[in-house]
Parts: C-alpha cells; structure tokens; sequence
C-alpha cells in the first residue's frame, strides 16, 4: 500500500516534469494532482527532493549489474533512457545543484564501474585498496563526463563514441593492472 | 546562516566526527573541545567545567556511562541525528536566533513548544489533565506544520507532543518528522501504541523520541491507567530497545506513589529496561476534580530534592525533577521563556499545568501569542522567586498568578470544566506557605554553599 503511495506521487511528479522545473512545482499542487492530502506525501518523502531521489534509486535498481563482461549495456541504457526523457532530465537537472546531480551520477557509475574493474583484475595480484582506488577515479571519470553531456544538452554522438570509451577503460585497466601486479610483486 | 552558525556548524561536525570514530578514547576529550569553545570569560563557567572534565575523565562515573551507552545502545544514524537536530539546531545554532529575538521583538522566545495534536486518548486515568479537555479536539497537520514553520523562524528546533495521547495520531507525527527533518520531536506517551510498525517508522526518520509515562511498578502503573498498561509499557519498551531506539520516561509523583517512584530500586529499574532520561513531574492540584491531598509534604518533596541529587552523581541516567530544579534554569521556563503549551483547540497556554490564555494560534500568529499580554505577564514577571526552588506562579507563589490572570484578562482554556484562578490557587496557598520554610533552608545552603565554592575559587585564581 505504501510502496503504490509512493509510487503513484513518482509518477505525478513525472508527468508535471514534462512542463515544469523542479523548483516551480509546490508539493500542494502535487498531492492535488495525486488526490491525496499533504500529511500523506509527508509521510513518504521529506520534500520534493525525496520524491526525485526515490526515482533515481528505483531506476538504479532496474539497472543493477549482472553481468561485468556487459557492463556495455547497462550503461547505454542509461544513457538512452535520460535522451528519452529530456525534458525530465533536464527540468530536474537545472533546479538541482551541480553537486547533487554528481553525487547521484557518481552513485549509478559506481557498481558498474567496480564491476569492470574487477573484471580487469582478475588473475593479478593486486590489492583492494588498489582496486577501490582505480574504481573511485574512473567512477569520477565517467560521472563528469555524463554530467556534462547532460549539460550540453545530451547531443546522440555521445553515446555513438560509448565504443571508443569502452576501448579507453579496458587498455587502461589492463595496463595498469599489470604495471600494480608488478610493483606488488617486487 | 550567519558566518558564526557556519563555524559552529563546520566545528560541530568535526567533533561529532571525532567522538564517533572512537568514543571511548574521545569521550574524555570532550571537554578539551567545549574549553577551547567556551573561552575564558567572566559568563564562560570555569568551576562548572572543571567539576565536569573530571567526572567524564573517568570511565566509571555515571556521566561517562551514559554518554557511551549513546554508542552501544543507539543506533547509528538516530544518535547522529539526535546530536545534529537537538544539540546543534536546538541549541547551539537555535539559541543564536532566539536571542535575536528576544532583542528584537523584547519578549519571550521559546526554547521548545509543547503541543497536544489531539485530546483523544485510548486510556483514561484517573486525574490526567487531557481528560479534562474532552476527546474531539484536534490541531490539523497543516496547523502544527504551520506552528513548526513559524517556531523555526525563531530559532525553535525542539517539539514535545503532549496530549491526549499524541500517538492516536501516528501518521502525521510521523508525516511531520519527515517534513521538519532539522528538528528534535519528542513526545509524552502512554506507549500503548507503540508497535513494531510504528518503531520502524521511527527508525526510518530518526528524530523522534518518547518519553513513556510510568507510575511506578506494575501495580501502581495498572492502578492509574488500567489493567494491563504495565506490560504493554514494557513490551513497547522491549520493541524500541531492540530497534536501538532512544527514550526516556516521565513520572508524575504524589503524596501516595512518591516514595515508590523516586526509589533507587525503581530508577535501576529504569535503567534496566533501558531508558536514557527521567523527567520527574510534581503532582499540580489542577481542574474543578483535582485532589489536592496528592501534593507531598514538604517532607516529601524533600526527600524529593535528596534523592534525584543523588541519583544524577551516581546512575547513567539523565534524571530531572522539573519542579526542584529550577535553579539550573533560573526559575519558571513557562510561558515562553524556555517553553510554552499549545492545546488541542489551538489555544496557546503559558504552561502544560496552566490553563489560562489570551491567544489563539487559529488566529494569531506565534510571535504575536508571544507578544500578547499573558505571556508578557510572564516575561515581566520572571523569576517569579529568587528562590528557585518556589518557581512556580501557580504552586509556590499563587499570589503572581492570581494577579497575571486578573490583570490581562486571560481566560481558562479548560474547555470541559473551566476553573477560575481563585479556585486553583486557593488549593495552592497551603502548600506554598508550608513549603517555605523548608525551601528556605535548602535553598540557603544548597546556595551558599555553591556560592563559597565559588568565592574559594575566585580567591584561588587571585592569588595564583
């Protein structure tokens, strides 16, 4: 029952999405939209932040890696997903801080990233700090870089060069696992 | 926020960070942090600190134990919370904006407010204020939302729910938790409902904390509020101590049940189900049905003041008897001083036991409730008593409240049998004359007592 409450007020808050920022919409015309009280969405989310947060978490739930040799995919779905809704994406984007957008990014980028990596790292000898150290910078790497695609407006060719970038981690990864399992083993 | 709060904010967070890293290493070390905040001026407490800074140096003292159960029986997020939403917004960041207040509109700013959501209750003991105002009244969500709104706005971070029982209305408690996520709620319950779906919600939006109403042991608890309160108080108890929620207790105490509930069996006990405070409450004759043989003898209250003295330099538990003392709060808190009730009707009362008003926040805003002339009785008028174990305008000076109410005008907000102030008060002159001279006495040399510690001090610091 609480889940659909939930749910349905996500919804409400994606259809008014479409034509307005995030910080032009009141939760009073939000639960008028829903047809439920303001004690209700209260229960649920502390402001319109929440509602905007649960979104993303569900949508990373959906994503969730399975497996690290497709970590491709996911990640091009991501990125057609926020091309598909474009207005959404940005009318949320453009009311929030830089810095809560980043912190969002970097929370999708994060598994998938740590599950490439620790692909690459299999058969090395090579510690976990190594390997968290390799999945923070990458995971900035690739958080920033869809950041500003976003800011620019989500132009197709991006996700067109997603092969080029898979190519860039892999090398990187491979060579620098092996320069670490070199220097471990000394 | 100012550039201060900032500060403070920032140094906050990195003592919280400290402390949480390794408690039992870092717990002493408090006070090299609230030395280097508090400086070395004339209002800065030296003594107090130095007093404090030895107990918590030491890992046997009561203080000590009770700062680290934060660690060992709080769970993580709520203790950060709790340190967040009440130690820093409540106090440190709120008491800035109260101030300005103060100098601002020159009345009283609260520190907390006290409301009631709903008269209803699901219990009904004997000789319980809430019974008073009848079961159908109600301050809607968006009225306490509004009341929290406006308190933030000066400076107010910390809402008690009184009542009725406030838990007749979970959902919104709940729904205003979430929404005001910068405060401290706290909430006087009979903990009847209390369950493990309401303890997970409380769990999931971390700053609200009970404090469940107890009267002593089973048979005494079972006698006021009914048969079978006392295990459902206790499992409630069991349900929020495994989810490693913080709470406390609130004890009412009488000529009858005072030896009972003020024992030291008792208050092992309370420590034993795991209660971090204890608010003690002196019985007030107040309503046309109270019984005023249930005020203790000054022998009594005594006994009172002896016990809970004790209990604070020897148990990890915060115990505070609301009516013995006052002298660490110089004096009467109510009437927005420190405090102030707003009941179920919207009717905005200087006191949880006083019942009488000129303001209604239906139509008036806080600020201006806070401006009107009842709670300008109470600002001009404060402290009531230089002995600050006579706190009271009602209990031990009925004099002052006499004339409050007849000078403003006020009228009781007791809505099912309104009482006129002579009729409270006269139940009150008695006692006050009869409590004097025992006051006298404790107050004289409790005080002096503290005062040659300080002039010995002072000499001290002269000579060195």
């Amino acid at each position: 029952m609480p889940k659909s409450t939930k749910n349905q007020i996500m919804s409400a808050l994606v259809g008014l999405l479409q034509t307005k920022r995030l910080d032009d919409i009141t939760v009073t015309e939000l639960v008028e939209r829903c047809g439920i009280s303001r004690q209700a969405f209260y229960y649920h989310f502390s402001d319109l932040y929440g509602v905007v947060d649960y979104g993303i978490q569900q949508l990373l739930d959906e994503l969730g890696v399975t497996d690290p040799e497709q970590w491709r995919e996911p990640l091009e779905r991501t990125l057609a997903l926020l091309r598909e809704n474009r207005t959404l994406v940005l009318n949320v984007y453009r009311a929030y801080e830089r810095s809560y957008v980043e912190h969002d990014l970097r929370r999708w980028a994060a598994p998938l990233v740590e599950a490439r990596t620790r692909l690459a790292a299999r058969g090395y000898a090579v510690t976990e700090d190594q390997i968290g150290f390799m999945t923070e910078l990458l995971t900035q790497g690739l958080a920033s870089t869809v950041l500003s695609w976003v800011e620019r407006g989500m132009p197709s060719s991006v996700i067109e060069r997603l092969d080029d970038f898979d190519i860039l981690v892999g090398g990187c990864l491979d060579y620098t696992m092996e320069r670490l399992a070199q220097k471990n083993g000394k | 926020m100012s550039m201060m709060n900032s500060v403070k904010r920032a140094g906050f967070r990195a003592m919280y960070g400290y402390l949480d890293k390794d408690p039992d290493a870092n717990i002493p070390r408090l006070m090299d942090w609230v030395d280097r905040f508090a400086g070395n001026g004339p209002n800065s407490f030296p003594d107090q600190r130095a007093a404090f800074r030895k107990v918590i140096e030491n890992p046997d003292n009561n203080w000590f134990r009770l700062i680290r159960s934060m660690w060992t029986d709080v769970d993580d997020e709520v203790r950060k919370t709790f340190f967040e939403n009440f130690m820093l917004n409540g106090n440190l960041i709120g008491w800035t904006i109260q101030e300005e207040a103060r100098e601002r509109y020159g009345c009283n700013i609260p520190w907390a407010i006290l409301l009631d959501p709903t008269s209803a209750c699901n219990l009904h003991c004997t000789g319980c204020w809430a019974a008073e105002y009848g079961n159908k009244l109600n301050l809607t969500f968006d009225e306490i939302d509004s009341i929290i709104t406006q308190g933030k706005e000066l400076g107010v971070y910390i809402y008690i729910y009184t009542g009725g029982e406030p838990m007749v209305r979970k959902d919104d408690l709940i729904a205003l938790c979430n929404k005001h996520s910068d405060c401290e709620f706290l909430c006087f319950t009979n903990a009847t409902l209390i369950d493990e779906d309401f303890a997970d919600q409380m769990l999931r939006v971390k700053n609200f904390v009970p404090a469940i109403s107890v009267e002593g042991f089973e048979e005494a608890t079972d006698g006021r509020r009914g048969d079978g309160v006392f295990q459902k108080v206790r499992r409630a108890m069991d349900i929020l101590k495994a989810r490693k929620l913080p709470f406390g207790t609130s004890c009412c105490y009488t000529s009858a049940n005072l030896d009972s509930i003020s024992s030291e069996e008792f208050v092992d006990n309370l420590v034993d189900w795991g209660a971090k405070f204890a608010w003690y409450f002196h019985y007030m004759p107040v309503g046309n049905d109270a019984a005023p043989e249930l005020m203790p003898s000054p022998e009594q209250r005594e006994q009172m003041y002896d016990r809970i003295r004790a209990y604070r330099q020897t148990k990890p538990l915060f115990v505070i008897d609301f009516q013995n003392d006052g002298e660490y709060v110089g004096g009467c808190i109510a009437g927005g001083r420190r405090y102030l009730h707003i009941n179920a009707n919207g009717d905005v009362d200087p006191c949880v036991f006083i019942h009488y008003s000129d303001s209604n926040i239906r139509e008036k805003s806080l600020l201006d409730c806070l401006r009107a002339p009842m709670f300008m009785a109470y600002h001009d008028g404060q402290p009531f008593n230089e002995n600050h174990l006579k706190p009271c305008p009602m209990l031990e000076n009925p004099e002052k409240l006499r004339e409050m109410v007849e000078k403003t005008g006020a009228r009781s907000t007791d809505l099912q049998s309104p009482e006129s102030a002579e009729h409270l008060c006269a139940k009150c002159d008695g006692y006050a004359q009869a409590w004097d001279p025992t006051a006298q006495r404790l107050w004289s040399c409790g005080h002096s007592c503290a005062q040659c510690g300080q002039e010995e001090a002072a000499a001290q610091r002269q000579a060195g």
